[in-house]
């Protein structure tokens, strides 16, 4: 492997596939998702196998993390949002575990595509498009109308109230996707002067590659916390966003 | 992340074009690159729409299981330890109450004794005055009898001795009878 | 557990360990219906959202304000126009995020 902090976002076919004119072929990272996807079901299910009144660590974990989004659900949506929170939880623990499992060296991290991002916020976004104008009609509309507002103003604030909605999916797929990004490839950088400053022929060269190794590591503590939050500010906006959905007077 | 390869080279953010011999591949940046996006969308989808599956089917309803069990078993448990601790109060509560109750049952019964033997005491003692009383008044006769008894005995022997002094001294008889008048005078004179 | 080995025993000292029985089971049941864990309100996760908000406001005004030129040939005035809102959009996501973790803060929920 090259020392180019690029190459770890790279797209490599393994199974070629051509449906209907189009690649889709399954690459490293689709066997990544699966794989995500698959770990977590065995997991999540297995864990609770014992289904034990007094928890094992394992299922204390599966436990936490369901009182976890269950309480983000409830408190940010409402107990009308609990229709939601199967993919609330969904959403929180395969972000999780890819940006988790990406933190591991030479694994591939899919959370770092925009197009996966993305499609996950548009999934967000056009479900809660579907369900407001489902439920509500066109009132769902009334969401980009500010109340206890002059009128006058209303030409004003109605584009932006509109263009703040717009803004939503974007925001959302780019914040998860630009940190994950960002953090790969400064640690990557910094791992790289690492190796830079030790293979420097002169008796300084070890030495100061002390420096960027703090540094990686101290990065490294970061890029979990980082992993976490963006998993947990996925997981919030989402039901921010449905909460919108289910009430749309703010 | 950690490599150790020697002829590295300082890699910038910038240096975003790298040459590589996948097939397929166009060259720019990786997650900007649209030649992977419909199988990228592909397997998201199968893989996102999978685990949504298992996850709303299957593990969460579990975890929900076994959740409302264990709230269900800790709020049964409260209960039943609410009972049983409202039982044993009730339980204190009566031996209290049976403990109160025997108390002044004891009282009554000690107060009822204690009149009853008072009363016995007195009646005792009364009869037992009147008794006294009999007797004394009995003794008193008796012993004022002997004293009138012991009076008529003195009167006749000083009498006689009166009768035998006067015929001795005087030589001359005297009558008994004037005799015992003197006596009776002078014993009458003293008392 | 008998009376005999503590002083003091007897149906008072039941009472007292009686009524710390009652005062533990109180306890016991509101621990168990708070027992839902509270979710990390960190202001550092707000912090971490309010980032991205104003850059993508940016990009989707741009790109709106770009794309309505296009097919109404006025450019470069909505552009301009639908850029500026976009700012502002993103600007009211990040006032709203504010707004509301500082509600939740108050422990008003949401």
């Amino acid at each position: 492997m090259s020392n180019d902090p690029i190459h770890q976002f790279q797209i490599k076919p393994i199974v070629p596939l051509e449906i209907g004119g189009l690649d889709v072929s399954l690459t490293n990272s689709g066997l990544y998702m699966l794989g995500a996807a698959a770990a977590l079901t065995v997991f999540l299910t297995m864990s609770m196998g014992g289904r034990a009144l007094v928890p094992g660590r394992v299922q204390s974990v599966t436990e936490l993390i369901y009182g976890f989004i269950a309480d983000m659900v409830r408190s940010t949506a409402g107990s009308d949002g609990m229709k939601f929170f199967p993919l609330v939880f969904t959403l929180f623990v395969f972000i999780l575990f890819a940006n988790m499992v990406g933190m591991f060296p030479y694994a591939f991290t899919f959370t770092s595509h925009i197009v996966i991002t993305a499609v996950m916020a548009l999934l967000v976004i056009g479900i809660v498009v579907f369900y407001g104008f489902y439920k509500h009609g066109l009132h769902f509309l009334g969401l980009f109308v500010p109340k206890g507002v002059p009128w006058v103003m209303l030409p004003l604030l109605v584009p932006i109230e509109i263009f703040s909605f717009l803004v939503r999916p974007v925001s959302l797929s780019l914040r998860l996707f630009a940190n994950v990004l960002a953090g790969h490839i400064t640690l990557k950088v910094f791992a790289g002067f690492v190796a830079t400053l030790a293979a420097v022929e002169a008796w300084w060269g070890v030495p100061a590659a002390g420096l960027p190794l703090l540094m990686t590591v101290a990065l490294t503590a970061l890029e979990f916390l980082v992993a976490f939050l963006q998993a947990f500010v996925f997981a919030i906006l989402t039901c921010v966003y449905l909460n919108d959905a289910i009430h749309p007077g703010h | 992340m950690a490599e150790t390869d020697h002829d590295a080279h300082d890699a910038t953010v910038e240096t975003a074009t790298v040459a590589h011999g996948d097939a397929g591949h166009s060259g720019s940046f990786p997650p900007f690159d649209p030649t992977y996006f419909p199988s990228q969308i592909f397997w998201l989808v199968i893989a996102f729409g999978a685990l949504y599956v298992m996850m709303s089917r299957v593990a969460l309803p579990r975890i929900a299981g076994v959740l409302e069990e264990r709230r269900l078993r800790i709020a049964t448990d409260l209960d039943k330890a609410e009972e049983l601790r409202a039982e044993s109060e009730a339980a204190i509560a009566a031996y209290e109450a049976a403990l109160a109750e025997a108390r002044t049952k004891a009282l009554a019964i000690a107060n009822e004794t204690r009149g009853r033997i008072t009363g016995e005491i007195d009646a005792l003692k009364a009869e037992t005055d009147a008794d006294l009383k009999l007797k004394l008044s009995e003794a008193e006769a008796s012993i004022d009898a002997m004293k009138e008894n012991a009076l008529a005995r003195v009167r006749g022997i000083a009498s006689e001795a009166m009768v035998a002094i006067i015929e001795q001294v005087l030589g001359q008889a005297v009558d008994r009878e004037t005799a015992g008048r003197y006596i009776d005078a002078e014993f009458s004179a003293r008392r | 557990m008998s009376d005999q080995d503590r002083p003091g025993g007897g149906p008072d000292g039941d009472g007292d360990r009686l009524r710390e029985l009652e005062r533990g089971l109180r306890a016991a049941r509101k621990a168990d219906e708070g027992n839902k864990p509270a979710a990390d309100r960190s202001g550092v996760a707000v912090a971490f959202r309010l980032s991205t908000e104003l850059v993508a406001g940016a990009i989707v005004g741009a790109l709106v304000g770009y794309g309505l030129d296009y097919l109404l040939g006025t450019s470069p005035w909505l552009f301009i126009l639908c850029f500026v809102f976009g700012v502002a959009g993103g600007f009211l996501n990040v006032a709203r995020a504010g707004i509301r973790s500082e509600k939740r803060n108050d422990g008003n929920g949401r």
